[in-house]
């Protein structure tokens, strides 16, 4: 056989494999996953299920969706006033024989920044406490034993991984969260930071080639360079999560790589207007 | 006509062949294609009695990434199921408690976000999501959650349809026995549809076979089973570009960080650039002569 025979065998049994592996790793259907370190839920009277549903660093505010459950311990007849420290939803009314919906809010992540993609962290804090009747304000709450409340953590978030601690403090459940990237993805944006820089280099590495007369000049190379500036600029929308313009990833390598290619190019350009039609051809 | 086709050059009898061929194609893609009202339905009865409210919800649009589901509401009445002080109608949307119903006006149309309890959009193309919705219906329609134990129930049917482009829908009704109405438990269930699957595996499938011809083009190079040409810079990195443009072929424009993604394009784009730059060192590294320059 010759030896393209040879390499296309070889690229036709990893075709094969890769077939084999993708189809083995289908996502099947389940429910979503607990938070990890959510741990057990404690004895309460009633239990809070806070999904976090998607993580928006750009905006700095992670959606959660909140839904209440009766716990282990009796809820009182009058029913249960749940109270957050979330902006939009001071308090979420129980009642023994209504019907509670689920309820989505934003909150804010109290700290981390999107600027250190892909290495970039989250933190935040929910709060929950109740007191028995359904009808308490946040003023006669204050007045009022709190009653205990736990709460169950899930994430259907993409793209994030999801930590959580959960304190019990004065009958208040007190969560607070923490976030990061998946591995997955750390690994793959630093495996594009050094192609990037390879890309780049090699275009300099060319430029420098061709302008030191080691290799022959052709025009072909300006079409190479010209397409690696719109390829590298397209290249980064397989970063996952769509990071904005400006982050730790930008500056390390996609800035850099697009720099030394646009100086390849414009290295190139100067060498064939410079030198004479005679050495160009030679 | 035959013998016309004999004294051609090879060239034109393949032109001709493929024009009829592509004819063929699309006489058949014309004929084969579903036209006309297509049942939407996926849950609950057809027929709706004089005594019942009819509820019927449809499944207008998907947002994967935001996990929820865009429905559209309508109430509609049987000819005696509204009384004279009309229904409230509770569901378990969050933004959407209370539905009043009124005689005369018994058509009542609304829409809201419903979130789904289960499900990914990660899972892209295999992404399927899970939700309920729970309805319960009583007498008088100025009656509030507070209240709704204390009226009679008014008998409900719940329908459920799906006009969602690139979902499938499945579902079940129950009637949940409570101590007070009976509620109505629409279990949801939505995933892409095949078509979108098998493009999607496809597209997969291409961005695999692109990279790896494009490993095996340089690989002959750099083996020297190819002699080098210069143009092959151009084409990697053409290539490069042209796969992040393929990717916006996929339905529904799935996130960034998807299976879809992990399983393939991120393999095809890492492959290519690397491509380039093993070309770029061969070509550096080698001496003129044995590239023939």
């Amino acid at each position: 056989m010759t030896p393209g025979r040879w390499i296309l065998l070889g690229l036709v049994v990893v075709a094969v494999l890769v077939a084999v592996v993708v189809t083995t790793r289908v996502p099947q259907p389940g429910p979503n996953d607990q938070i990890e370190g959510a741990g057990e839920t404690p004895p309460a009277v009633v239990v809070v299920q806070l999904t976090v549903d998607s993580v928006d660093p750009g905006r700095g505010v992670m959606r959660v969706r909140i839904g209440l459950q009766p716990g282990s311990l009796a809820v009182p007849a009058d029913g249960v006033a749940v109270f957050s420290n979330i902006g939009t939803v001071p308090v979420i009314r129980v009642r023994t024989d209504g019907i509670v919906p689920d309820t989505t809010a934003e909150i804010p992540l109290l700290t981390g920044d999107v600027v250190d993609y892909p290495f970039d962290k989250y933190t935040a804090q929910i709060v929950f406490g109740a007191v028995a009747g359904s009808e308490t304000t946040l003023a006669e709450a204050q007045q009022k034993a709190a009653l205990p409340v736990a709460v169950n953590g899930f994430v259907s978030t993409a793209g994030f991984d999801i930590s959580a601690s959960a304190v019990n403090e004065d009958d208040l459940a007190r969560v607070d969260l923490g976030v990061e990237r998946w591995r997955s993805t750390r690994v793959w944006v630093t495996a594009m930071m050094v192609l990037y820089w390879l890309l780049g280099a090699s275009a300099i590495a060319v430029a420098l080639a061709v302008s030191l007369s080691d290799r022959p000049w052709e025009s072909r190379h300006l079409a190479w360079l010209g397409s690696m500036i719109f390829a590298l600029a397209a290249f980064r929308t397989a970063a996952p999560g769509s990071p904005p313009i400006g982050t730790f990833f930008d500056y390390v390598s996609f800035f850099w790589a697009e720099g030394l290619v646009a100086l390849a190019l414009v290295e190139m350009i100067v060498f064939y207007m410079v030198v004479s039609r005679r050495r160009l051809a030679a | 006509m035959i013998a016309m086709m004999l004294r051609r050059t090879t060239s034109q009898r393949v032109l001709i062949g493929v024009v009829l061929g592509c004819v063929l194609l699309a006489v058949a893609v014309v004929l084969l294609r579903p036209r006309g009202p297509t049942d939407h339905q996926f849950a609950g009865p057809t027929e709706l009695d004089d005594r019942e409210l009819g509820v019927d919800v449809v499944v207008e649009s998907v947002d994967a990434a935001r996990q929820v589901a865009r429905v559209r509401i309508n109430t509609l009445a049987g000819a005696t199921a509204v009384p004279a002080e009309g229904v409230a109608l509770f569901t378990s949307i969050g933004s959407l408690p209370r539905i009043q119903v009124f005689p005369g006006s018994a058509v009542r149309e609304v829409t809201a976000d419903v979130p789904f309890a289960t499900g990914d959009v990660v899972d892209y193309p295999f992404d399927r999501y899970g939700g309920d919705l729970i309805f319960v219906a009583v007498t008088d329609a100025s009656t509030t959650a507070e209240q709704f134990l204390d009226r009679p129930a008014v008998p409900l049917v719940v329908r459920a349809s799906n006009t969602a482009v690139g979902f499938s829908a499945s579902g079940t009704i129950t009637e949940v026995p409570t101590g007070f109405a009976p509620l109505e438990d629409l279990t949801l269930g939505m995933t892409r549809t095949p078509p979108v699957r098998h493009w999607v595996t496809a597209m997969m499938a291409i961005y695999w076979l692109v990279a790896l011809g494009i490993v095996g083009v340089v690989l002959a190079v750099a083996l020297r089973v190819r002699r080098w040409e210069t143009l092959m810079l151009a084409l990697t990195t053409s290539v490069l570009f042209a796969l992040t443009g393929f990717r916006a072929a996929a339905p529904g424009t799935p996130p960034i960080g998807t299976f879809f993604d992990y399983a393939s394009w991120f393999w095809a784009e890492g492959l290519v650039a690397t491509c380039v730059v093993v070309l770029v060192v061969h070509y550096l590294a080698t001496r003129r002569e044995a590239l023939g320059l």
